[in-house]
């Protein structure tokens, strides 16, 4: 006790080494700093322990919550039409955002990127061709794509809602991952749509179709089928877009029509403007 | 007596009110970050080089990316501005609609689908668990379009001669290893900050990027 009572007689050369151990251990600090900020694992781990505290960003990392064995083969089974359905034996009320999404963007991309490509092999032919690559193929293949990924799940989760006892209702969270998941099949598709043979055209799409519409209708059917009378009406409509879809990709990017793009939107709009000149004729008249 | 006095307290005063900024026997640290740098008293010149720099160094790591966590220390987005706005103003389509052969991105198209996309991607990455800030990922995103912006450079020069199936598998050739370039320098900075079981899942997003930006590079063609 005595010998802190005395610390005002420490000699000056001890204060100063003190100051320079203040210093020393100031330094270590910002080193361990520094290497806090190099180490992107620590210091993020603070960051996102404090992101879930939103309930949104748990919310959504909960959706994305898959490893890559699990989304591949939910790929596999979303693909290739197993016995027991895509929802009860590969989702397993898990369903994840994480593939729909990816999915819908890829193919929104292959889908412009190989539609372009298709449009540069079928003017290939010409002599005095000039190669025109139409980006805007993007926005019109991302428009189809989300909305169809969205829209349907919705308009058949609420007929399900509406129409199925509480208890064989599907969620809209697994709707959204079958009806996702279930465009796969269109990634390689879409690549083979290239080839610039119709009946090869026909047969993958129709080929993609049938195989992701098995995967769908085996996926819903055990709540589907409580519907009273018109189950096979909403089994129809179901099929029927999804068909509809598969035959709007391949006519609209792939396919060679006789006349070609260009030349349709002329005669339209010639059409539009010659109708509309006569109906302003015959209201001036 | 008394002038010689007041006139020492004058001294002493301005001496106490002026200061001096450094103290003499300490070295300043010269690097920033570091608790005694200071920017106050250096000429403009060298704030600006420094920054410059910082750059430089970021773009010299993308293009020899050896050390994983050199990208990730300081983020800033100057690289990837300068980089989006240059390959921007280059792709986008030619105004006039006399000369309509392109049917390339309009200006904002190509700004939407660099930051959007990285963003996008970033996200992803945190959504299934990484461990990296969101500035950090978009910065190392962002800088790694370097090795595409220079295929771009190359492609446009090759672009000025009259066209041929030669030259178009060289500019294919170029895109193509601007693009696996960028894959692969990506994927070194921001390939630990992944679950194990998850690494491939946040690296095809990052794939699919650099993909859709490589099939823009190679798709345009109007001059």
């Amino acid at each position: 006790m005595d010998r802190h009572l005395d610390f005002q007689d420490i000699p000056h050369g001890t204060m100063q080494t003190s100051a320079l151990l203040d210093i020393e251990s100031d330094s270590e600090m910002t080193s361990s700093q520094t290497k806090m900020t190099e180490n992107p694992l620590e210091e993020s781990i603070g960051a996102s322990s404090q992101k879930t505290q939103f309930w949104s960003f748990g919310f959504f990392q909960n959706l994305f919550d898959v490893d890559t064995d699990q989304v591949l083969s939910r790929l596999y089974g979303a693909v290739v039409p197993y016995p027991k359905s895509f929802l009860q034996h590969h989702v397993n009320g898990k369903p994840d955002l994480y593939g729909p999404f990816w999915i819908c963007t890829t193919l929104v991309f292959s889908i412009a990127i190989s539609g372009n490509l298709a449009n540069y092999l079928q003017a290939a032919g010409d002599v005095d061709y000039h190669w025109k690559y139409d980006f805007h193929a993007v926005t019109f293949s991302a428009t189809a794509i989300y909305s169809y990924a969205w829209i349907v799940p919705l308009g058949l989760w609420g007929v399900l809602q509406w129409m199925v006892p509480e208890e064989h209702r599907l969620s809209f969270l697994d709707l959204l991952c079958l009806y996702g998941y279930s465009l796969t099949i269109y990634i390689p598709v879409s690549v083979f749509w290239v080839i610039q043979l119709s009946w090869l055209q026909w047969l993958l799409a129709l080929t993609g179709a049938s195989l992701s519409a098995t995967v769908l209708v085996t996926s819903i059917w055990p709540a589907v089928s409580q519907i009273q009378t018109q189950r096979y009406v909403v089994l129809g409509v179901v099929l029927v877009l999804h068909v509809v879809l598969a035959a709007g990709f391949m006519l609209y990017f792939f396919h060679a029509s006789p006349v070609s793009e260009k030349t349709v939107a002329e005669t339209v709009t010639s059409v539009l403007v010659n109708n509309s000149s006569k109906s302003n004729s015959t209201v001036s008249v | 007596m008394n002038e010689n006095a007041d006139a020492r307290v004058e001294v002493y005063d301005d001496y106490g009110v002026e200061g001096e900024m450094s103290i003499p026997g300490i070295s300043r640290s010269k690097t920033l970050g570091e608790p005694d740098f200071d920017t106050l008293d250096e000429p403009i010149r060298e704030t600006v080089l420094r920054d410059l720099k910082a750059v430089g160094t970021k773009f010299y790591h993308v293009l020899i990316p050896k050390e994983k966590k050199s990208l990730l220390k300081e983020w800033d987005l100057w690289g990837p501005l300068v980089l989006c706005t240059f390959m921007a103003m280059v792709l986008q389509g030619s105004a006039d609609k006399a000369n309509s052969n392109d049917g390339g991105p309009e200006f904002a198209e190509v700004f939407v689908i660099v930051w959007i996309g990285s963003m996008v991607v970033t996200m992803n990455s945190k959504l299934l668990g990484g461990n990296i800030s969101f500035f950090q990922s978009v910065c190392v995103l962002g800088y790694c379009l370097l090795p595409t912006t220079l295929a771009l450079i190359v492609c446009r020069l090759i672009l000025l001669y009259p066209q041929s199936k030669v030259l178009f598998f060289i500019r294919f050739l170029v895109t193509v290893s601007g693009f696996g370039w960028a894959t692969y320098a990506s994927t070194v900075f921001l390939g630990d900050s992944q679950p194990v079981g998850r690494k491939g899942l946040a690296m095809y997003p990052i794939f699919l990027f650099y993909f859709v930006v490589s099939w823009l590079v190679i798709s345009h063609t109007a001059l």
